[in-house]
């Protein structure tokens, strides 16, 4: 099934800000936005909840912490003992940097994969990119056009994206749907126009 | 956003917390110090501790806005002169330290005693003797006046410049910013030594013997996550207090995440620093940590679990740094101010109690040496809990009287706006 998206291309990181404020404002749920680099503030601007992903990555990391500690008190104090250096078998002090190590492994790599499957992506496929430009200096606020949105919601939303701003504004088919899984504080719904409240 | 004059005058409040915090501290300290008359090291490194620890608050509050300066860092702008009226209580605490250093050096120091330099004395001892050279009261106190006339003159020339950049117009805070300039990045690199060596000097060369090469960066972190605990403390005094309104949820939750980000780091120092010793095993290096657990073992754990344990679980919640209500924020901030504090007590006072039996003057053999053992431990008492309530109390007295002297918003500063729309 294809996805229509409509597309907004900015020039300028703030006027995008605003913009997305604004189309928000009017009762239109922005989609997705990309941008070359980070944007301060536009996750809030965007009405996005917290991502849990900072969850993930400490449960992650302390998995690693233990699994490291158990492997080495394991291995090094009850399955094959080794004096070392004069120490006790379980040298707590000795097993510092194996644990950070690991902590950071487990939670970058936990934190990666759970990131991939959670947004869709895969190494087997090409990613989809709905502008190239945004790879480099162009900014693109999305609106994900459904079959209820009729023809009058897209004039208006390409309105408002021409009134906040946007250089040009058009029309683009997509094979994936982009970012499936990014929850919005009101839950997600694409809302509607605000008249129809 | 408004840019009215914003005058802070010392609440009656703040006035009665820190006359509490002098009154109380001095009847501890005079109490304290009549049951340990016959102890002077207690009373000298007590003194020594106490000033020592907020000297070095005042002045790593200069390098937290020296740095800043350097690195065109704007979010602080709108609180800078918190740190700026912290900085200036490096005059003042510089010269007690002079004074506490010129008259309980023999009390502190077990390197400044003569006969340890006599080759004919049974007291001589080759390793202070081959250290002599950096190591000597003279150029000990050239060097202390050295810090503290650099310290004392850079912190003048920042604080000038602030001065003046609200006397004049917007062009003369960009101009007034370019020349602090100048002044930050010298304090910057002249902290990046100083420091250093006068960690070395004031609570390295309790123990002369031993050495430690992170010694002064550890002091550092120490110090400097104190300083972002302290002020998360008076920031939240003042906003209650209905000033500095255009701080933001942002500029606390960075200062969370410093806060955080430096007790890692502390531990990360912590860590370095004891592992290597512990591994390596060296025994004229491990003679630091030996001592400790053997003796202290409450003080040096308690560091590790109040200093890195707490606040890394207390503060690693995001929503705990950007809760309006800074419950948890206070009480970390409090537990890091504490905990610091105990550091440096583990620095300066077992060092210093350990020479006493051994130090000049005390012939104490051997065995009388090891009887003498138990005695040498010194547990915090009334005397050390009033000194610190009484230096808080001076701290935070000169700090307030220093804010009050000055618009509490740097008017002319030209990162003003974007430390007000600031977003992390």
């Amino acid at each position: 099934m294809k996805h229509k998206y409509l597309v907004g291309v900015y020039n300028d990181d703030d006027i995008l800000l605003d913009a997305v404020t604004k189309v928000r404002k009017e009762g239109y749920q922005v989609h997705e936005v990309f941008t070359p680099f980070p944007v301060h503030g536009l996750d809030e601007a965007m009405g996005l909840q917290d991502t849990r992903l900072h969850t993930i990555g400490f449960v992650f990391g302390a998995i690693g912490t233990l699994t490291a500690l158990s492997v080495m008190a394991y291995t090094m104090a009850i399955d094959w003992p080794v004096i070392v250096g004069g120490k006790p078998f379980f040298s707590f002090p000795a097993y510092g940097p194996i644990g950070f190590e690991l902590t950071v492994l487990f939670a970058a790599v936990g934190m990666t994969v759970v990131y991939y499957i959670r947004n869709g992506f895969s190494v087997l496929r090409d990613a989809e990119v709905l502008d190239l430009r945004i790879t480099d200096h162009k900014f693109i606020m999305a609106f994900c056009l459904k079959r209820y949105h009729k023809d009058a919601d897209i004039t208006q939303i390409t309105r408002l994206m021409k009134e906040s701003g946007a250089e040009e504004v058009y029309v683009k088919d997509m094979e994936n749907e982009l970012s499936p899984n990014l929850f919005r504080k009101d839950g997600g719904v694409i809302t509607e126009h605000a008249h129809h409240h | 956003m408004s840019t009215a004059i914003e005058k802070y005058t010392i609440t009656p409040e703040a006035k009665r917390f820190t006359l509490i915090l002098l009154v109380v501290g001095l009847i501890l300290t005079a109490i304290g110090a009549v049951f340990n008359l016959d102890n002077p090291t207690r009373i000298w490194s007590g003194l020594l501790l106490n000033n020592l620890f907020f000297l070095m608050l005042g002045l790593v509050a200069a390098l937290f806005l020296s740095a800043h300066i350097v690195g065109y860092g704007g979010w602080l702008t709108i609180f800078r002169r918190v740190p700026e009226a912290m900085m200036l209580y490096v005059p003042v605490g510089g010269v007690l330290l002079l004074i506490i250093l010129g008259l309980g050096l023999h009390h502190i120091y077990h390197w400044s005693h003569e006969e340890l330099y006599d080759p004919n004395s049974p007291m001589y001892d080759a390793i202070l003797d081959g250290k002599r050279a950096f190591l000597n009261a003279g150029f000990f106190f050239a060097r202390a006046i050295g810090y503290i006339a650099i310290w004392t003159g850079l912190i003048w020339l920042l604080r000038r410049n602030s001065i003046q950049s609200d006397l004049g117009t917007r062009a003369d805070g960009a101009r007034l910013y370019q020349s602090s300039k100048y002044i930050a990045a010298i304090f910057v690199v002249v902290y990046a030594v100083t420091s250093s060596t006068s960690s070395w000097d004031w609570i390295m060369s309790i123990q002369p013997h031993w050495y430690s090469t992170l010694f002064g960066w550890y002091n550092f972190i120490s110090i400097l996550v104190t300083c972002i605990a302290f002020m998360i403390l008076v920031l939240v005094y003042l906003t209650k207090n209905n000033y500095l309104q255009g701080i933001t949820n942002e500029h606390f939750h960075d200062l969370g995440k410093f806060m955080f980000g430096f007790s890692v780091a502390w531990a990360y120092l912590f860590y370095s620093q004891f592992m290597l010793i512990w591994y390596a095993n060296i025994p004229e290096e491990t003679l630091y940590f030996k001592y400790r657990i053997d003796n202290y073992p409450v003080v040096m754990w308690l560091c590790v679990l109040l200093n890195f344990v707490t606040p890394f679980f207390l503060l690693i919640s995001r929503d705990v740094k950007r809760d309006r209500s800074r419950r948890v924020m206070i009480i970390a901030a409090l537990i890091i101010i504490f905990g610091h504090w105990l550091d440096f007590y583990q620095m300066i006072m077992p060092g210093a109690f350990a020479n006493m039996a051994h130090a000049g003057g005390d012939h104490h053999a051997e065995a009388a040496d090891h009887a003498h053992h138990a005695a040498e431990v010194v547990r915090i008492g009334l005397y050390e809990i009033g000194l610190l309530l009484t230096f808080a109390g001076l701290f935070v007295y000169l700090m307030l009287y220093n804010l009050s002297k000055q618009r509490m918003v740097p008017v002319n500063h030209p990162f003003l706006k974007e430390s007000r729309v600031y977003h992390t």
